[in-house]
């Protein structure tokens, strides 16, 4: 491990993002309502978006991470007021709005919100010794529910979720007592029925209840299991004379994705997928594990985290074993704010790789004298690469 | 770290999942996508109905069947359906041509190596060829469909109009959506068609089922009350998924969303008293009434005497009809001609002169001007009509007498004191040149000139003359706000809609003297109105002669009944009628003999 690019998540990255295109390829979605056609195609959209992403990826990972420490409360201050904005101009058109359209594109808030979200709690947390007391876990749990409830009420539960777990890694890396961790556990548990009855809409109770009981119709999900299965090992044959209607998955280009690569690339792309996510998330943790500055542990834990609970969820969802919540795949979905706050994510880790400095451990000491040599100063030459 | 071993765990219930679904038993899940067709529906909702007074049904839905069209399975074994259908052969033409551009525009969306296959499988899905076929077509093809391949009957619901051509404009009609490119673009955009549906089917789904133009046949209200209550009146269309086998009519429904039923409407309207009315206006001459409460101002009925029979406009409809309609210029069917036309108003428009007089104290109730036939041997035009018609004179007359008489010469005293803004401000306060606000769409504002132009303007506006146009329902409001006790009501077909009445600040003797002229016009030797049956049912008003031109004249009548406890205003209006107290006052006395039957038979 050295404290140039970390190769492997690069590598996962642009592959990942590769079987996202070529998802949209295989099968083109439909355009717009309005009749008016999309300005470029959507497979030159998304490739677009990820030559943005690829650029801003390297971009993040350039100055010091310590920089960003600096504007997370400012971004996150803004990211709030955004978010409330979009609140109170949801009211006024039917359906759940989660972006302002700037023209021909459609920007998120909460995709960035998530980003700010881990370097404000990380730049909270980074101090240590509070965390291990109750009264200091009191910001925390503030910094969290603000945009998380700001979030539900859009209304996105998908997206609120991933808060929760993306939390407890933090807490728990930053030292609270398992306890404390217990029991907010615990009080999310009891609340979270309360939370079912009061906050969700009709739609989205439905979900729960069509996941739960088979009785009820639950269309799409039913598709997009059908389309996975399909698939078998090599991916389906749909220029064979047999089947002639592809499958109808609704939203298959962002949240459900997964049923694309696991209809056309069949067992094989798809466990191919899982196993870049899986290289990928190991490689995160292992950056986080062996970062010892606090801020970049904690922003490496946090982003991973959030990473993980969004692709656990979004491969649960698509192959019918979790109840469908709207997150898209990370990297392989369409969608620009997706894919940039992804980008963002693995830029800062890959940030937190680069300033890794060899430590003085008795373990490196055992083994002989440590590798200085390949110290190198804080700027990341990329041209060594 | 331990984070990461967490992580491993449901990755690996992933990884099974995978081989579950793939590997294993794939065909658990798959099911019969080699054979099974499916595609997503609208359920429709029921649309609500229109409910008069006394809950007598005025529009509603009823069943009817919709012939649906499989090209491919047609056009294997084509047979003549449009014989079976009851459409002639150009009628099919055009609807099959109809589908093929529907299918086209689906096509062109899709990328170029995409579009055979795309194309193939829309020809083998159903597309809507003749909504509301006769129900022994539908059955034949139900109960055979091997003998009628490509033909599939749908349930669907068809708009009835019980009372057709009764209370016509105020009922309105359904037309499909997209007769108006630009207001269909605007709903669609608002998510008008499809509430609920992003949820449940995305919105390619969405996009998928616009370029299907199952949008496109969409009926929404486009007059009248449909229209106005378009919103709660149809309801939330659901969504279904139909499965169905080729070549057997075996169909599994999946509903996805529910359609909830559209809110009935239920108004104030009387609708025997309407076809009553209306059979009382019936003639040669074109013609209008308002009949509205005097104290709330709900319209009891509203007619005018062109009209048309609203279920020839509902898709199918009788589109030979429709043509005649809509190319009545002179009729004008469409627009009812109690609240969308305005016209020349004359005497009733002394009403506000007499109120602008003596809340301005520029005339005293009791105080006598005299009438000499000509009001100024200077001015030809500024006659009393007693001196045109007869060369007579009123001589001395107070104000009540003057509403008796309708005498010019009175009115032209009381304007030449005001001034023309006065007046024209008291016409305004009493609702002339606005719209009342009745909930019906395409109602005209009338019009109030506010200044003068020219010299003696403010005569001419006196007697209701000059550029001074008003509604049939306008007329009716001014003479409730003397009925009522000075409040301005606000028209309403929608019970428990309207605004309170506005007190309007009269005193209570402006409003009293000009009640006793109102009365005299009926009951008093000289009233312009004596001589009808008017004074049998207890009416105080006021009659018209407005001149519209050389030789024409509007005939009109507005009062109110019983004259000590107003409850009911009157308003008849006969285009170029002719004497206000010889055409338009019979109808009226007609109308609220009517009215007072109908009284009498309801109380308890």
């Amino acid at each position: 491990m050295t404290t140039r690019l970390n190769k492997t998540i690069v590598a996962c990255v642009l592959l990942l993002a590769g079987v996202g295109l070529l998802s949209l390829w295989a099968q083109a979605p439909p355009q717009e309502l309005s009749g008016a056609s999309i300005t470029q195609s959507v497979f030159l959209k998304q490739a677009t978006f990820v030559a943005g992403a690829v650029a801003l990826m390297g971009l993040t990972a350039l100055p010091h991470y310590q920089h960003f420490r600096r504007g997370s409360a400012f971004l996150y201050a803004v990211l709030c007021v955004a978010l409330l904005a979009l609140l109170v101009m949801g009211r006024r058109t039917r359906g759940a709005l989660g972006w302002f359209a700037l023209g021909p594109i459609n920007v998120q808030p909460a995709e960035f919100m998530k980003i700010a979200y881990v370097l404000t709690l990380a730049r909270v947390l980074m101090y240590g010794r509070q965390v291990q007391r109750l009264s200091g876990l009191a910001l925390p749990l503030a910094v969290t529910a603000v945009p998380a409830a700001l979030i539900l009420l859009q209304p996105d539960l998908g997206t609120t979720l991933l808060f929760i777990p993306t939390l407890m890694a933090m807490l728990y890396t930053a030292g609270a007592r398992k306890r404390h961790l217990a029991a907010i556990i615990l009080v999310l548990a009891i609340a979270a029925p309360v939370g079912y009855l009061t906050v969700l809409k009709p739609y989205q109770k439905n979900r729960l209840v069509a996941f739960w009981f088979t009785d009820v119709p639950n269309y799409q999900q039913d598709q997009s299991v059908m389309a996975c299965a399909s698939g078998s090992f090599l991916g389906r044959d749909s220029t064979s004379s047999g089947v002639s209607m592809p499958i109808y998955v609704p939203d298959r280009h962002t949240d459900f994705v997964y049923s694309i690569v696991a209809e056309e690339l069949g067992f094989v792309g798809s466990t191919f997928v899982l196993l870049l996510f899986a290289v990928y998330f190991t490689q995160s943790y292992r950056i986080a594990h062996q970062s010892r500055e606090p801020f970049g542990r904690l922003i490496a834990v946090g982003l991973t985290t959030l990473l993980a609970t969004q692709t656990l969820i979004n491969l649960g969802m698509t192959l019918g074993v979790a109840p469908i919540t709207g997150v898209t795949l990370p990297f392989v979905s369409y969608g620009g704010s997706s894919l940039l706050s992804c980008a963002l994510a693995a830029g800062l880790v890959l940030n937190v790789a680069a300033r890794w400095q060899p430590g003085f451990s008795s373990r490196d000491m055992a083994g002989g004298s440590v590798e200085i040599n390949n110290f190198q100063p804080q700027a990341v030459k990329w041209l060594s690469f | 770290m331990i984070l990461a071993a967490l992580l491993l765990l449901p990755l690996g219930g992933l990884q099974t999942r995978l081989v579950q679904l793939q590997l294993l038993r794939p065909g658990d899940y798959v099911g019969d996508l080699a054979t099974k067709r499916s595609s997503v529906e609208l359920a429709r909702a029921h649309r609500g109905e229109i409910l008069d007074r006394h809950g007598r049904v005025l529009a509603q839905d009823r069943q009817s069947f919709d012939c649906y069209l499989v090209l491919e399975e047609f056009e294997k074994a084509p047979w003549p359906i449009e014989v079976l259908l009851g459409l002639t052969a150009e009628q099919f033409q055009d609807q099959v041509e109809e589908i093929y551009q529907k299918i086209e525009r689906q096509v062109q969306q899709r990328p170029a190596h995409e579009r055979r296959r795309f194309y193939q499988r829309e020809r083998r899905s159903p597309y809507l060829l003749a909504p509301d076929v006769p129900p022994q077509a539908a059955f034949a093809i139900e109960v055979a469909p091997q003998r009628h391949p490509g033909a599939l009957i749908r349930e669907s619901l068809k708009r009835l109009y019980p009372y057709r051509a009764v209370g016509s404009h105020l009922m309105g009609y359904l037309g499909r959506a997209t007769s108006n490119e630009k207001e269909f673009r605007d709903r669609l955009q608002d998510g008008y068609f499809y509430e609920g549906f992003p949820e449940l089917i995305g919105s390619d789904g969405i996009a998928q089922l616009y370029r299907r133009g199952v949008f496109h046949e969409e009926l929404i209200g486009k007059a009248g009350l449909e229209r106005k209550y378009d919103e709660s009146l149809r309801g939330k269309t659901g969504l279904i998924v139909i499965e169905r086998e080729p070549g057997t009519s075996a169909r599994n429904v999946i509903e996805l969303k529910a359609p909830e039923p559209g809110q009935p409407l239920e108004l104030t309207l009387d609708i025997e008293l309407q076809a009553a009315v209306e059979q009382i206006l019936a003639g040669p001459l074109h013609a209008a009434a308002a009949v509205v409460e005097a104290q709330t101002g709900a319209a009891l009925a509203l007619a005018s005497n062109r009209g048309y029979d609203p279920n020839d406009f509902v898709p199918p409809g009788k589109p030979a009809q429709v043509r005649r309609t809509l190319a009545d210029d002179e009729g004008k069917p469409l627009q009812s001609r109690a609240f969308a036309h305005q016209f020349q108003l004359g005497s009733i428009f002394k009403l506000v002169t007499s109120a602008a007089g003596l809340e301005e104290k520029k005339v005293a109730a009791g105080e006598a001007l005299p009438c000499r036939g000509k009001f100024d041997d200077r001015l030809t035009r500024f006659n009393c009509w007693i001196w045109n018609e007869h060369r007579g004179v009123h001589g001395e007359v107070t104000l009540r007498q003057a509403l008796e008489r309708s005498c010019n010469c009175y009115y032209y005293e009381v304007a030449r004191r005001c001034g023309m803004e006065t007046i024209a401000r008291w016409a305004r306060v009493l609702g002339m040149g606005s719209a009342t606000g009745l909930d019906l769409p395409g109602e005209v504002s009338g019009r109030l000139p506010e200044r003068a132009r020219w010299q003696h303007d403010e005569l001419s506006l006196a007697i209701g003359q000059h550029e001074l146009m008003v509604s049939p329902l306008q007329a009716a409001v001014l003479v409730a706000a003397i009925a009522n006790g000075g409040k301005r009501v606000t028209p309403h077909l929608k019970r428990a809609e309207a605004p309170a009445p506005k007190p309007l600040g009269l005193s209570a003797s402006t409003i009293q003297e000009i009640r006793r002229g109102l009365h005299d016009v009926v009951h008093a030797s000289h009233g312009t109105a004596h001589r009808t049956e008017l004074k049998n049912f207890g009416v105080a008003g006021k009659t018209s002669s407005a001149q519209a031109g050389p030789g024409k004249t509007h005939a009109w009548f507005g009062g109110y009944a019983p004259h000590d406890d107003p409850k009911y205003v009157v308003v008849v209006f006969v285009e170029h009628g002719g004497h206000g107290g010889e055409v338009a006052a019979p109808p009226a006395a007609r109308i609220f003999e009517r009215l007072l039957k109908l009284r009498e038979t309801s109380k308890p």
